[in-house]
């Protein structure tokens, strides 16, 4: 590795992005602390502030790396299409948190800076995640990250769930970083470095892997499974999204995912040329078809939609793996395409379950939404599109996303897999519906929580409507980006 | 001089303990420090193979390492302060609160 502290020209413009999130962060701190009750109410506007200036630097980016991606930091930091593709998914789905979390919290009286700058900080671990070329970039994003998300997941601390969950999500995640950290250890031991660019070189170079690094390939899909909560790691999902925040569950439901999927899309393509691959992407094969098959198998016995949400998840995640594990180009824009998706419908109908007034103790089941499609409305107009935006019923974003993966996975050959993903969806469309059943054929009693609307949380809500319907009819914008993309992910071989 | 495998091994049998430790352990506590022992596993492997391969690299890894513990650690047994001040307890089995 190069040692040299060869800091290129523009590097400071580079971090631009990262250095609004983290010093916005502050400032909200800051200004909490100094003047909490003038500037309370400001908090969330202020957040919100904060993440459109994030968002108008990381498009002036782009005429910046269209013709060829750049590097930072001694190869290390890379700004291309793809990762401002990312970027903008991460800071509309925090965007989308945000308004959501203010009328949450008020209602809650939880309403802390705290909360809004561990979320901006948690963005900040996740644009590292999409961008860091060298695994130790990645590994420090995806720390920042977790540990962003073990306080949020907490955040709720007089409640007994909200810290239990929190236990649940610490103990298991800074355990799946160990198994993370063994197998980049391997990897380093085996080649020599680790930095995705090296391994290519390295492994276009000598191409028999070998057990240790088919261990170390292992290790790695297991902690990072973890993280994206693929069968047989999930475990913690179902328990983490019931006991969180409602407006955090939605957001470590949707982003982190993404952020997770990009680092092995990254990895994949870098160890394709080694003869193991064909092994290892069929392990990456098992791991999908049990995330397809139990999500949506499990998530029909559930009642409460928080954990129902949790398993479809599962699924969902299951389906982008098929893609990731083509290391296909035409992948990387199908896994943009699903991530955009899936933070608007998955934060949509998290925000729906949000906006129920109740204990916060107790699971919200279906019975809570029973009858609520006609006394409001317009709640009920929202979850109902976001269910069948999951559902992926035609018209909407869900479908062309699962579209678009499953074509990759059919273009790959993979034939049987694309099978028993459409069957699974298939499955699925049975417990979405359900919620739609119970929104306008069932009647509510008088105990029936009432849906509490603010101006926000309702912004909000319309802005991810709206976008599963464009999403949904246009999506063409996002395949007009692609083969840039696939030429910053997979390095240009 | 000791050869480089036999760090190896060591770290090997370490991360195992501390991932046996974690699956067979109920004491919130000593959960993670089984998590930190597979952790300084890592780091010793990471040292091992820093000095076989003569480069630096692998302890650049140790340091930021040592550091992403040391937070995860703060927020940790914040954590575990909140649950014990709920249930009087951090034995994980206790936490049960929700169920499939």
């Amino acid at each position: 590795m190069n040692l040299n502290p060869l800091l290129e020209p523009d590097w400071l413009k580079a971090i631009r992005p990262e250095t609004i999130l983290v010093v916005g962060g502050l400032l909200l701190i800051l200004l909490e602390a100094f003047f909490r009750d003038t500037l309370r109410r400001l908090l969330a506007p202020l957040a919100a502030v904060i993440l459109a200036a994030t968002a108008w630097v990381v498009v002036g980016m782009y005429p910046w790396v269209s013709d060829a991606p750049r590097v930072f930091f001694g190869g290390t930091y890379q700004i291309s299409v793809a990762t401002i593709v990312f970027d903008l998914t991460f800071i509309l789905a925090t965007l989308l948190v945000i308004m959501l979390s203010r009328d949450y919290l008020q209602r809650e009286n939880i309403d802390c800076g705290e909360y809004y700058a561990l979320l901006l900080w948690g963005t900040f671990g996740m644009m590292m995640m999409a961008k860091g070329l060298e695994l130790l970039v990645v590994v420090l994003g995806l720390e920042t990250l977790s540990v962003c998300i073990f306080v949020l997941v907490g955040f709720h601390r007089r409640i007994p769930i909200s810290n239990e969950a929190s236990l649940k999500y610490f103990l298991m995640g800074a355990f799946a970083t160990g198994f993370v950290l063994y197998g980049i250890a391997l990897f380093y031991g085996a080649t020599g470095s680790t930095s995705i660019p090296q391994l290519l070189v390295y492994f276009s170079q000598n191409q028999s892997a070998g057990p240790l690094l088919t261990i170390a390939f292992i290790l790695i899909m297991a902690g990072l499974g973890f993280k994206l909560a693929l069968a047989p790691f999930h475990g913690w999902a179902p328990d983490v999204y019931q006991g969180a925040p409602t407006p955090v569950a939605a957001w470590l439901s949707t982003a982190p995912k993404a952020a997770t999927l990009v680092v092995l899309l990254r990895l994949f393509a870098a160890t394709s040329p080694v003869a193991e691959q064909t092994k290892w992407m069929s392990i990456a094969a098992i791991l999908a078809v049990l995330s397809m098959i139990l999500g949506n198998f499990v998530a029909i016995a559930q009642r409460d939609l928080k954990r129902m949400l949790a398993y479809s998840g599962i699924a969902h995640v299951g389906y982008m793996m098929l893609a990731v594990r083509t290391v296909r180009e035409d992948a990387v824009a199908a896994i943009a395409l699903y991530a955009v998706t899936y933070v608007l419908m998955n934060i949509g109908a998290f925000g729906v379950i949000s906006l129920l007034q109740k204990n916060q103790n107790d699971p919200q089941t279906l019975d809570d939404v029973a009858g609520m499609g006609f006394k409001y409305p317009f709640a009920g107009i929202a979850l109902t599109v976001f269910m069948l935006s999951l559902a992926g019923i035609p018209g909407t974003a869900g479908f062309m996303s699962k579209f678009f993966v499953f074509k990759v996975v059919i273009d790959a050959g993979d034939i049987g897999l694309a099978l028993i993903g459409i069957f699974t969806s298939i499955v699925s469309v049975y417990y979405y519906l359900r919620v739609v059943y119970f929104l306008y054929m069932k009647e509510g009693d008088e105990l029936t929580p009432v849906p509490v609307r603010g101006a926000f949380a309702t912004g909000a809500l319309a802005l991810a409507i709206v976008g599963v319907f464009v999403v949904g009819l246009w999506p063409m914008p996002v395949f007009d980006l692609f083969p840039l993309a696939a030429n910053a992910i997979f390095l240009g071989h | 001089m000791i050869p480089t495998s036999w760090f190896l091994i060591l770290g090997a049998i370490l991360f195992s303990l501390g991932v046996l430790g974690v699956l067979t352990r109920r004491n919130g506590i000593t959960i993670f420090m089984s998590i930190e022992l597979m952790v300084n596993a890592v780091n010793l492997t990471f040292i091992a193979y820093a000095r076989e391969l003569g480069s630096l690299h692998g302890l650049m890894w140790v340091f930021f390492i040592m550091a992403v513990a040391a937070a995860e650690a703060a927020v940790g047994l914040a954590i575990f302060i909140a649950l014990y001040r709920h249930r009087e307890t951090i034995d994980v089995d206790e936490a049960n609160l929700m169920h499939w």
